[in-house]
């Protein structure tokens, strides 16, 4: 079905929208879920919450592009999951490692501006991605916003694994500079 | 709460296109980035293609030369002479007769001076001497030898052009597969050919020989006749010519004298023509200088390992041209290199350009 015509059936308060959710963007779902989580239990549990929060959230929102709508609900609630099971010394993988690698753009004695919200941090990150090439910026969001490991990205796109993580140490290392340069890290 | 929280959420909400673009599966875009893996997998490529343009053609010419390999095994060679002008077309493929030839040619060769009595070939021999001067033969024969020292060949050679009267009508060296190669046509006269062919045959190692005999003689005939025919026209136009009274009966006998003499010399030019070719035999050789003779031998492992030598040595020639190619090109390869490496750049330039 036609995303346009999924969000109509949200509007409508018509159940059918949660199973053609279901029906196309289940396995997509499934996949960030699952990517962070490792488990699969946990990750059908937060599909089946992105399912909900999807519905909670249309209406008010329209989407224009359902799929990353969707994508960033199941990502967002996949993820805070995930921090509940780190704080029950559980879960870990590619998430794990995503974070520490992340950290590093954060230098041990800065942190980021306490007064800058996630949305103007957002759109500072996108300045900084219409910077770098088309590669790195599709290498840098399947590492950082799918968490897909480097094995993976590597077959996507036919790097070696050095290459790959090389290519992201230097794009957070660009990213650190910026964050700095435009005040967002102090 | 782990410091890199509010970096991972705020990578949550970045801009739809970013998240879309790095999971697009239809999107099928050409990548090509540059760099020194590419390069040398582009150099990789081409050096293969030439490497395969290079070797294609030896592989090519080794199997040609292992079918002479094959051919020459049959081959046969009648040291008498006199036999090749046996049959106005004669080949020395023939098989079993020929080798049957041959053998009683060499023991004929090796029986004492002294014996008397002529042999059937020594008949034989002479009967196809009378019909080679009753007729009008022209004889063209192709031969192709190995040597391992092609500048001593080609002086006996001239020596022998030189010392049988004959004349080179073309000839020329290359250089093939780290090898030379001499390639000529040369005009003997017919009556020393044979004493010719002899004589070269033992300077390197033959693999190849055939020869044609086109036989003229009814067109030669022909052409007498005419010949003869028209001189006697002439005669008698002349004997007109002389009894002519009026201008025009003058004119008249002139103008058909001026045909008839003509006619007498493009006949007179043809014999001629007929006569020099007639005269001279043509020899089309080609000598390949070699380290290793073919050796003649109808064995299939002897054969193999012969092709499998012959292979090896080919194959390491080409890699010896497709080297001197690469280095003949390199300032091409390398300005085309520079070029696209420049081309590229631009582009990338230009977009990061568009990006920002």
């Amino acid at each position: 079905m036609d995303d346009n015509k999924i969000v109509e059936l949200y509007w409508n308060r018509d159940e059918q929208a949660i199973a053609e959710t279901s029906d196309k963007y289940g396995n997509y779902c499934f996949s960030i879920s699952r990517s962070i989580l490792h488990n699969q239990q946990d990750s059908e549990e937060a599909v089946n919450d992105t399912y909900l929060a999807t519905w909670n959230a249309i209406p008010p929102h329209h989407p224009l592009n359902l799929s990353t709508f969707i994508g960033k609900i199941c990502r967002r609630i996949s993820l805070n999951k995930w921090r509940s099971q780190t704080a029950e010394k559980r879960g870990g993988g590619e998430v794990t490692v995503s974070y520490d690698e992340l950290e590093e753009c954060i230098a041990d004695d800065r942190s980021i501006r306490e007064t800058l919200d996630e949305q103007m941090l957002a759109e500072t990150i996108d300045e900084f991605l219409a910077t770098i090439n088309e590669t790195q910026r599709k290498v840098f969001v399947c590492r950082y916003w799918y968490f897909d490991s480097i094995e993976d990205i590597s077959s996507r796109f036919h790097f070696s694994q050095s290459k790959t993580k090389m290519m992201l140490k230097r794009t957070r290392d660009k990213l650190k500079d910026y964050l700095i340069k435009e005040g967002v890290i102090v | 709460m782990k410091k890199a929280d509010k970096l991972v959420d705020a990578i949550g909400m970045i801009d739809d296109r970013y998240v879309e673009e790095a999971h697009d599966k239809t999107k099928k875009k050409f990548h090509f980035n540059l760099n020194w893996g590419t390069f040398g997998k582009i150099a990789a490529a081409a050096c293969a293609l030439l490497l395969v343009i290079n070797i294609f053609p030896v592989l090519f010419h080794s199997y040609s030369k292992k079918d002479s390999a094959a051919e020459s095994s049959y081959y046969s060679y009648d040291s008498g002479g006199g036999s090749y002008y046996a049959a106005p077309s004669s080949s020395y493929y023939d098989g079993a007769a020929y080798e049957a030839d041959y053998m009683e040619e060499e023991a004929y060769a090796s029986e004492p001076s002294e014996a008397p009595a002529p042999s059937p070939n020594t008949q034989a021999k002479s009967e196809e001497t009378d019909i080679r001067q009753n007729k009008k033969l022209i004889l063209t024969a192709n031969m192709n030898m190995e040597t391992q020292d092609l500048d001593s060949v080609l002086d006996t050679l001239s020596a022998a052009v030189k010392k049988y009267g004959g004349y080179f009508q073309r000839s020329s060296v290359n250089t093939r597969n780290s090898s030379r190669y001499y390639e000529a046509a040369i005009r003997i006269p017919a009556e020393k050919y044979a004493e010719f062919l002899e004589e070269i045959k033992s300077s390197g190692n033959s693999t190849y020989y055939s020869e044609e005999t086109k036989d003229i003689t009814d067109s030669y005939t022909d052409i007498e006749a005419r010949l003869t025919s028209l001189k006697a026209q002439e005669a008698k136009v002349l004997e007109f010519y002389d009894k002519a009274e009026s201008i025009e009966d003058l004119m008249s006998v002139e103008s058909r004298l001026s045909d008839i003499r003509y006619q007498i010399e493009y006949y007179e030019s043809q014999i001629k023509n007929y006569d020099l070719l007639v005269a001279y035999s043509t020899l089309y050789l080609n000598i390949t200088e070699t380290k290793v003779y073919t050796p003649v031998s109808t064995n299939f492992f002897a054969r193999l390992g012969r092709s499998f030598v012959n292979g090896w040595k080919d194959f390491i020639g080409g890699i010896g041209d497709f080297v001197i190619d690469i280095t003949y090109n390199i300032w091409t390869i390398l300005m085309l290199a520079a070029l696209g490496y420049g081309a590229y750049r631009l582009y990338r330039f230009i977009r990061n350009r568009r990006n920002k």
